[in-house]
């Protein structure tokens, strides 16, 4: 009784009760974007995994058409492999660049396999083709999805008053969650496969 | 399309997007949806408060009538006002309505009527709609998808990239259905449960990029709930129809103004069934008449407030449910990047549909299932201008606002498939 006795006081209690529930929410909505993020940031290594394991289908059903492209084949299973050591080793750069590496064989291996009749005839092979187109896209899916979500949180802890909760109270929001993106040479050398396909 | 690295082209073509103008779409749709839902909930209190209202005066009319010395046997026969009891029940219905208007400004009550026909049409919905494939599966052969064929295999993959690029876990379940009629249509209240029905006409006739365009459409719809809020937004329509079409049959006016082809989830046959019973309803409360029309005020007033609501609901569930095809349309550029691709799609329905005009294919189609809720149907929706009446906004509006001319569209267009048997 006494506690609220005054006009003031009783403002004052408001002010703070309606100060704590924001911070509650802020707080929730900030834990329920990173985890979209960091759930989004894992798929892109589910795709990562399941691109992999389909070259190796594709190389299984392709190596007896294609004993001239081994070399390609062979290529991509030792990015691969170093891709798997980079990310055992945290170099998240060397990793995105083997990645992409991948990414870029693989029109030549469709213009490979366009190249020979009696394996684009065969029908395992160009089910594994549109298998190949599908998981880049969803890799490229993926990806997008992730930045968005990245977007998304690093723009909710930084605005107003988010911003005052996350610099007082919340320490472990005070990080921005780094967006997929490729080098300045990666870059140029993905612009030059585009021209010159 | 077949390319394996679409990964380059791709992520230039995003850089180049104003994916903030997509963005602001979207948010601006979500606005006008929820301002249709804020009407509509505001709508369904003073409603719920007037009809409260209603139900007091008539539990209290008849006692009021006898204390005022109304005589049963002679009614219809005595003159109003010969004993006063007509001025007491019009005094009666002032009360208890500005009682319930004065409520309705001070929110002080709760709508216990609306509230429990709310629950009724949840009720009902929920046995019509809890199970999509029953619902849709008399009218229209569904089947799942046959992974032996490649067009079926590459819907599925489409389907997961879709949801891949959602970020969603689930995605709807996929039938197909056996017609030549190019159009795709999710049902269902949650992603997971819901489901996204496809034509192999539209199988047929798009690329890969344009069924993707469409199957992101449809998984919006499904994903933001769109069915749910549609259905909010339309409930008590459902309710206050047959009884507008009953005020209107009395009064000898034919206010059928709005075609009931484009009710939602609404199915030809039973639909027949339910307009067969509520004549039944309307000729017994004819027979009925006589004996109480001391109450036809009330009645009068009822049809009255019924037709008005349903008028404003119906026209706000139209406008929301535009706003919701938009949405869908932003949404899906927002996570493909690829406007284009969703023009080129309409204009391959659009395209589809031409050919097959006034077939047997189309009516059989359409006869079955007329539901707001296609991806896109140009017979309903037109082409230049979006109309208040109808679901879907126009060809060319959908267009622009995803930033398209129409003409160079229909150039870029391939034409279909040389496989496709004539």
């Amino acid at each position: 009784m006494s506690l609220l006795s005054s006009p003031g006081e009783i403002a004052a209690l408001v002010a703070a009760g309606a100060t704590g529930i924001l911070a509650l929410r802020t707080y929730n909505r900030l834990v329920g974007l990173r985890e979209d993020a960091l759930s989004g940031q894992k798929n892109i290594d589910v795709e990562l995994d399941r691109r992999a394991k389909l070259l190796d289908s594709l190389a299984a059903a392709a190596r007896r058409y294609m004993a001239h492209e081994h070399d390609t084949f062979t290529q991509v299973a030792q990015l691969r492999a170093e891709a798997r050591q980079a990310a055992a080793s945290g170099d998240v750069q060397g990793r995105v660049d083997r990645e992409v590496a991948i990414s870029q064989m693989l029109p030549a291996l469709q213009v490979a396999v366009e190249a020979y009749p009696e394996l684009r005839a065969n029908e395992t092979v160009s089910q594994l083709m549109d298998e190949v187109t599908s998981t880049e896209n969803r890799l490229g899916f993926a990806k997008s999805f992730y930045n968005g979500a990245a977007r998304e949180f690093n723009e909710a802890r930084k605005v107003f008053p988010a911003v005052l909760f996350v610099a007082l109270l919340m320490r472990s929001f005070n990080k921005d969650l780094p967006y997929w993106e490729v080098d300045a040479t990666t870059r140029q050398s993905l612009e030059a496969t585009r021209l010159s396909l | 399309m077949t390319a394996p690295a679409p990964q380059g082209e791709g992520l230039a073509d995003a850089a180049l997007l104003d994916a903030y103008a997509f963005r602001q779409s979207q948010r601006a749709n979500a606005g006008r949806s929820a301002q249709v839902l804020a009407v509509v909930f505001v709508l369904y209190y003073g409603m719920g408060l007037l009809l409260d209202g209603m139900l007091r005066t008539w539990a209290d009319i008849v006692p009021t009538l006898l204390h005022h010395g109304w005589d049963p046997a002679a009614w219809g026969l005595s003159a109003p006002g010969a004993n006063g009891w007509f001025a007491a029940l019009l005094s009666l219905i002032m009360r208890a309505w500005s009682a319930n208007l004065l409520a309705l400004a001070t929110w002080s009550e709760v709508p216990v009527v609306t509230l429990g026909l709310l629950a009724l049409v949840a009720v009902r919905a929920w046995l019509r709609l809890r199970d999509p494939m029953r619902f849709y599966g008399p009218a229209m052969p569904l089947t799942s998808p046959d992974r032996t064929q490649e067009s079926h295999q590459r819907l599925l993959r489409v389907c997961d990239e879709v949801r891949i690029a959602y970020g969603q876990p689930y995605r709807p379940i996929v039938r197909i259905a056996q017609s030549d009629v190019p159009n795709a249509v999710t049902v269902g209240f949650k992603p997971e449960d819901s489901v996204l029905v496809v034509t192999t006409g539209l199988l047929d006739s798009l690329s890969r990029d344009e069924l993707r365009a469409v199957v992101a459409h449809e998984f919006s719809h499904a994903y933001c709930g769109d069915a749910r809020m549609s259905l909010f937004v339309n409930a008590l329509t459902y309710w206050f129809r047959p009884r507008m079409h009953a005020g209107g049959a009395l009064l000898g006016m034919n206010l059928n103004w709005t075609r009931d082809e484009e009710d939602s989830y609404e199915r030809v046959p039973s639909k027949r069934r339910m307009r067969g019973v509520n004549d039944e309803a309307f000729k017994a409360l004819v027979r009925l008449l006589p004996v109480v029309v001391a109450m036809s005020i009330v009645v009068a007033l009822t049809l009255a407030a019924a037709s008005v609501l349903y008028a404003i609901q119906k026209l706000g569930g139209l406008f929301a449910a535009r706003a919701r095809d938009y949405h869908a349309d932003a949404r899906a550029v927002d996570v493909l990047r690829d406007p284009e691709a969703v023009g080129r799609a309409l204009a391959g329905i659009v395209q589809g549909h031409r050919q097959l005009r006034g077939t047997d294919q189309d009516e059989d189609f359409y006869g079955q299932l007329r539901s707001t809720d296609y991806f896109f149907d140009p017979q309903m929706a037109g082409v230049g201008q979006s109309s208040v009446w109808h679901a879907q906004p126009a060809l060319l509006e959908r267009l622009s606002a995803l930033g398209l001319s129409a003409a160079l569209l229909y150039q870029k267009r391939r034409q279909p498939r040389s496989t496709e048997e004539a």
